[in-house]
């Protein structure tokens, strides 16, 4: 492992004039002359990664080859859709509103999510909200098992650990979420011969924080290789709503408001980043440490979570697998 | 785990719990090498789809070798509860508990041996 005397908090810093340059001709190419498509679509949430990725390809494409869908859906903020619309108007951009509930409902989406909850819980139901969770792992050396937060009608809190079949019962429901967004994006794409534009950031790209087949699907994307620090260093740079820069970034997805950090990493977004730059490039924990504002103990923790959540996200990556190879291809 | 009963007034407090006296002569009889192996069964045939190959010891890390990723663990410690009656607290699942094949069962044994109080009176 590589010694460094210091790691420098601001490494991840961007020059964003160039980088936007650099990703608008990548998105040129990409589209135009690999992919042969006519413009892109992107399913635009009201998050920055989505909003950033909406305005790099506006300017890449040209705001009429540009489609931005919003595809709320009965757990969605209210917000999403709001900001969703107000990225649209922005940029001058065509956008369809397709509130996607009854295709969760007719799959059967809730009612699955439901059933697994009530295992646990047996009086879950109407007027009950939920959310999953992981207990910090930085902090102590604990393993990743999820919990169910669900909150009553009175306003009542019950945290319950999850068994298997209801955490894999709760988490294949919500998937349907992410992969009928993707449905739709793939329709109007289909339509328009344009190509889907993915929107995760780095974070969400290397450590598995996507749905095979929904939200990670996709033609191209845009910011994957951009820490979560270096979206926003652009968004302000690009001009996306003051709004949408500051807003907490959370997963949108459970009825319970759920932020990325609870879900998922145990730590704030930027010490996250930080994190994965140091084991990206070696850096030793204990010279880290400091400038993440972590004990040593602490990031070494976070370096074997990152190399667990990589082990796992091998699948969701993962094309298909052939027997033999096809000529051609 | 039965219930314990309240004393009524008057009459002596109840000092042990039957059923985790039985319970415990039980597992005393059931040594340590048939818990271990129970595990090992159990973890070869969800985790390793039957196929033994030879690298899988008491001492063998799980989190190392990759082998029970989270939701395994979940399965696990279902599994660890139903088998031994027991109920594993949020605190308790940590590496040092549940790491290894021996480690378990070694977790188990205590868990059997010395239950707490909450759950000799829940």
């Amino acid at each position: 492992m590589t010694t460094f005397t210091a790691c420098p908090a601001d490494v991840l810093r961007i020059d964003p004039a160039h980088e936007s340059e650099r990703i608008t001709a990548s998105i040129r190419d990409t589209v135009f002359n690999q992919l042969k498509r006519k413009g892109a679509v992107l399913g635009v949430s009201g998050g920055i990664d989505s909003s950033v990725v909406a305005y790099l390809c506006t300017r890449a494409l040209g705001k009429e080859r540009v489609l931005a869908l919003l595809l709320p859906e009965k757990d969605s903020s209210a917000d999403s859709l709001r900001l969703g619309r107000l990225v649209a108007e922005s940029l001058g951009v065509r956008s369809v509103a397709e509130d996607i509930s009854p295709i969760l409902k007719g799959a059967r989406c809730y009612d699955r999510r439901d059933a697994a909850v009530r295992e646990m819980i047996p009086e879950y139901g109407e007027g009950y909200r939920c959310k999953i969770t992981l207990p910090n792992l930085v902090e102590a050396d604990r393993y990743s098992i999820f919990s169910v937060v669900v909150q009553g009608p009175d306003g009542s809190i019950n945290t319950i650990r999850l068994s298997a079949a209801a955490c894999l019962g709760i988490i294949a429901a919500t998937n349907f979420k992410q992969r009928v967004r993707k449905m739709i994006e793939y329709y109007h794409a289909d339509l328009l011969q344009y190509a889907v534009a993915g929107t995760p950031n780095r974070l969400e790209y290397d450590l598995g924080f996507f749905v095979k087949n929904g939200d990670g699907s996709a033609d191209l994307k845009p910011i994957a290789h951009l820490y979560k620090s270096q979206v926003y260093q652009l968004a302000a740079y690009l001009g996306v709503p003051r709004e949408i820069q500051q807003r907490l970034p959370t997963t949108d997805t459970y009825s319970l408001e759920q932020t990325q950090e609870e879900f998922y990493f145990s730590l704030p977004l930027e010490k996250m980043d930080l994190c994965l730059y140091g084991k990206n490039n070696k850096i030793a924990a204990a010279d880290l440490a400091s400038a993440v504002g972590l004990k040593c103990e602490q990031v070494e923790r976070v370096y074997g979570i990152i190399e667990s959540r990589r082990k796992a996200t091998r699948y969701l990556h993962a094309a298909p697998v052939l027997v033999q190879h096809i000529e051609g291809h | 785990m039965t219930r314990l009963p309240q004393p009524r007034a008057g009459q002596p407090e109840v000092s042990f719990d039957l059923s985790s006296t039985i319970q415990q002569l039980l597992y005393s009889e059931r040594d340590t090498m048939n818990i271990t192996e129970e595990l090992r069964v159990f973890v070869i045939d969800n985790f390793l789809f039957g196929q033994a190959d030879g690298h899988l010891s008491d001492d063998t890390s799980f989190l190392e070798a990759g082998i029970i990723d989270s939701t395994g663990l979940l399965e696990l410690i279902g599994f660890v509860e139903r088998q031994y009656g027991i109920k594993l607290k949020d605190d308790e699942l940590i590496p040092d508990n549940l790491d290894s094949i021996r480690k378990l069962s070694a977790f188990i044994q205590r868990k059997i041996q010395q239950p707490s109080l909450q759950e000799l009176y829940v």
